[in-house]
């Protein structure tokens, strides 16, 4: 007992140091990313009939003459002290900028996650626990299919049948000014069904995979041929022997929902974080990019480590080592 | 109580796995279902549950538990069947144990509402019971524990039938020894049949009242235990007795050198640790310690111990796939370096391993062939026809088919994989064999097969063969010397013959008490029918 609490309080220590670092770690790559985007921001703003001298200014204004470590340190320091900058394009603050796409998109991801657990889930325990039986091969087959259609003609075929055919829900996502998408939740309705037919179909392959390699272990037949009932045999026996890879696989999710919904987000017209970062790349806008990179970092690196604890809660062999 | 009536179960491409089987079990009847790998045995374990492994199919016949037809119940009736009337253990006890569940829970899960308190399963099977224990998960208990929680959870229900496939290949004495008290247990307090699995005759000899021998899936011999084991009938029963391993039988004086033995590897001072589990949580264990000993050419010293005394370490030091802590081994006089990468090809050459699993051990997308041409070309440097040549020369030598060698690993069996392997070691033409546990797979009739062809090279070349085992019956029919290793360190080591007689230190004479021995088992069970007291009869 005391080993296992040692051995937790450790681990989450461990784990805390080395998320920051490597959050330290990206948003210096980040950085420099950014900074070695093509082309000079100066002359971007001011188009290109601009005379050298305002460039001159302007390159003094937004401090590009200082050398990259110096304004890394900078940035870094302001942001660390929770001041994001400004846009060098509209000079609005950059939390006010991307609060909101920030929060709809945390909105819509949130949910989606949940669909996508649940179809993954459920999809993966019937498929995985008795490999090679029809239920496994309809649901193979099924989910390689939602896998190889690409995003945007799901959600388009979505849009043209159950939104504009059948004018069910709505074919466009705008979420009100004064609101939030959870104050009109049928706009997220298609956009989630569009997440969680490919990341629930790609979700429900991999952990399907890890139950069936669950399943064929000497100790689930045992429990089968011991009269156990098939609840208790898939509960106590099989699931938990793939917990650490079904917490991985759902972690692959967060990249996938934070910054690669992107596709859905424009389709939808839905004002969420992936379409904000593609506007202002195309505007080179860096102290904008910078946040909402960092912030996708975040969301993805802590992802990664709740999937890491929970894999290593769920492992006795783990948990108790000496 | 239990009748498998001409039972006939079918694997892929409608090969025979089961042919016409008819099997009865009373209450309290002890039957023992013999052959070697492939003749059915555990399916028919299996089938007495009810269960076709997936890949198989009954096409005819019944098993009948109480009258009833196993195989046409529901799920529900057979689960209810399984849960409180039948106990199966598989050849690997430890593994049945999930990993994720703590002891108590194992346990528990399988008692019934007339069954003994956990506590009380666990102290049966001379196991602690304090709620620490209860607490721990499998792998915190070592290997002969997780085996006596797997027993515990086998007899948790008290059920009136026992399943037990090959129950001594992977225990230690001392928890056969309790298996066999729990076994007796059951039957006398509650009239449980047993069907025992096993191609260690000597255990057949000492537990079964009857036996059937199977063949590629028929009955070739049944009878009461003592006639067939006694004076089998069928041709492959008297095979499968006369390969038997038996410690008691005494070989037949091997050739004995007449010069003077020519050191070939000395080994000196080796200790060798391992760690065990990864980062922080660690632990060392010492696997070597100070282990000295000399092969002479042409000689044959057999390497005996339990799991974990240190045996399979030992073998992959001198290989250079372990690097010691301390000790030197010498070949010809000369040093070898510790780690495989420092020796030159020679020394590569000269100290050849051949694994416990061989399969494993060769690329499965290629040719067991070109695994061992493989070895050709990177030990002897040869090339082209000349190592075709040399391939076909290798084959010859350990008798393995060459159309057998354009197959892939898996579609080999046992037996043959082993050859192939053997063959692959040879390549290198070495001075020094390594043989890891090389017969522990194989059925009997299959090891005294490999153990002939390593005899009849070791003549044609004299190459020294370092045998590791935990079958001291096995090492006894061919091994010039014995070293005994007991958690290292070698305790003892002598020449075979004087070992068996005058055994010097506690774990040799342990090994040679717990090895198989059929005359002497068959001679103590024909005294006790006769009435006479166990003491007088050994």
């Amino acid at each position: 007992m005391t080993a296992g609490l040692h051995n937790a309080a450790r681990y989450t220590i461990w784990r805390m140091a080395s998320l920051v670092a490597t959050l330290l770690a990206v948003s210096a790559i980040l950085f420099a990313a950014v900074e070695w985007l093509p082309g000079d921001p100066a002359q971007q703003i001011l188009g290109i009939h601009a005379t050298p001298e305002r460039l001159d200014i302007l390159r003094e204004q937004l401090n590009l003459n200082d050398s990259v470590p110096e304004r890394y340190a900078r940035w870094l320091w302001s942001t660390l002290q929770g001041d994001l900058g400004e846009s060098v394009r509209t000079n609005q603050p950059v939390g006010a900028i991307i609060s909101r796409p920030a929060l709809n998109t945390a909105m819509l991801a949130v949910t989606a996650f949940a669909a996508i657990t649940t179809v993954a889930l459920l999809l993966a325990a019937f498929g995985g626990r008795r490999d090679g039986s029809r239920t496994s091969t309809v649901i193979s087959v099924t989910t390689l299919s939602a896998v190889s259609v690409p995003e945007f003609i799901i959600a388009g075929i979505l849009i043209s049948v159950v939104g504009l055919e059948l004018g069910w829900l709505p074919a466009v996502s705008l979420v009100p000014s004064d609101g939030t998408p959870f104050s009109r939740p049928e706009i997220l309705v298609l956009p989630v069904v569009s997440l969680s037919i490919v990341g629930g179909a790609y979700g429900a392959r991999l952990i399907r995979a890890a139950v069936a390699d669950a399943a064929r272990r000497p100790h689930v037949q045992a429990a089968r041929l011991a009269g156990l009932t098939e609840s208790r045999v898939l509960i106590r026996h099989l699931l938990p022997s793939a917990i650490p890879t079904t917490v991985q696989v759902l972690a692959f999710m967060v990249p996938f929902l934070v910054g690669g919904a992107v596709v859905v987000e424009r389709i939808f017209a839905f004002p969420g974080l992936g379409s904000q970062l593609v506007d202002r790349v195309a505007l080179r806008d860096a102290p904008v990019i910078e946040a909402i990179g960092l912030i996708q970092a975040a969301a993805v690196i802590i992802g990664f480590q709740v999937a890491d604890a929970v894999g290593f809660f769920a492992s006795p062999e783990r948990r108790t080592a000496e | 109580m239990i009748e498998v009536h001409d039972l006939d179960i079918r694997g892929s491409l409608d090969v025979q796995i089961l042919g016409g089987v008819s099997v009865n079990l009373e209450t309290g009847q002890t039957v023992a279902a013999v052959g070697g790998s492939g003749a059915g045995k555990t399916t028919l374990g299996l089938a007495l549950l009810g269960f076709v492994r997936p890949g198989m199919r009954r096409v005819g016949g019944a098993v009948r538990f109480d009258g009833q037809d196993m195989f046409g119940l529901t799920d529900a009736e057979l689960r209810r069947l399984r849960r409180e009337s039948i106990a199966y253990l598989p050849q690997n006890p430890a593994s049945t144990l999930t990993p994720t569940m703590r002891i108590e829970d194992l346990v528990e899960e399988r008692r019934l509402a007339h069954s003994k308190p956990t506590e009380h399963l666990l102290e049966l099977v001379h196991l602690p019971c304090d709620r620490t224990f209860r607490r721990r998960y499998p792998h915190q208990l070592s290997i002969g524990q997780q085996q006596r929680v797997a027993m515990a959870r086998a007899i948790a229900n008290e059920p009136r039938l026992l399943i037990l496939d090959e129950p001594t290949s992977s225990i230690d004495p001392t928890t056969q020894r309790l298996m066999l008290a729990l076994v007796e247990r059951l039957r006398d307090e509650h009239g449980a049949a047993t069907l025992l699995i096993s191609h260690d005759l000597a255990s057949v000899a000492r537990m079964a009242d009857e036996v059937v021998v199977l063949r590629h899936g028929e009955i070739v011999e049944r009878g009461a235990a003592l006639r067939v084991l006694h004076s089998p009938v069928d041709s492959y029963s008297k095979a499968l007795v006369s390969a038997s391993p038996d410690i008691a039988v005494d070989q037949p004086p091997l050739l004995e050198d007449t010069d003077e033995p020519v050191p070939v590897l000395k080994v000196r001072g080796l200790s060798a640790e391992f760690n065990l589990g990864r980062g922080r949580g660690r632990r060392t264990i010492r696997a070597a310690r100070d282990v000295s000993f000399v092969l002479s050419a042409g000689e044959t010293l057999a390497l005996i111990g339990r799991s974990g005394s240190g045996k399979s370490t030992i073998a992959r030091a001198l290989v250079g796939l372990h690097p010691p802590e301390a000790g030197d081994v010498l070949l010809d006089g000369v040093s070898v370096p510790s780690l495989l990468r420092r020796r030159n090809r020679s020394k590569r050459a000269a100290i050849q391993l051949v694994p416990q699993n061989p399969e494993e051990s060769f690329n499965p997308r290629r040719t067991v062939g070109d695994g061992i041409l493989r070895s050709i070309r990177q030990t002897r440097g040869l090339s082209g026809s000349a190592a075709t040549e040399r391939l076909a020369q290798l084959l010859d030598q350990v008798q393995l088919d060459p159309a057998l060698a354009r197959r892939r690993p898996h579609e080999l069996s046992g037996g043959e994989q082993q050859r192939a392997a053997i063959a692959r070691a040879l390549a290198a033409e070495p001075k020094v064999l390594i043989c890891d546990e090389i017969t522990t797979a194989l059925d009997t009739i299959v090891q005294g097969q490999v153990v002939d062809l390593l005899q009849q090279i070791q003549r044609d070349t004299r190459i020294s063969l370092l045998f590791i085992t935990h079958d001291l019956a096995l090492a006894h029919e061919f091994a010039h010397r014995v070293g005994v290793l007991s958690e290292g360190k070698l305790v003892e080591i002598a020449s075979m013959a004087e070992f068996v007689r005058d055994p010097q230190s506690a774990e040799s004479r342990e090994l040679l008490g717990a090895a198989p021995s059929l005359s002497r088992t068959l001679v103590a069970r024909q005294h006790a029918a006769a009435g006479v007291p166990a003491e007088a009869a050994s």
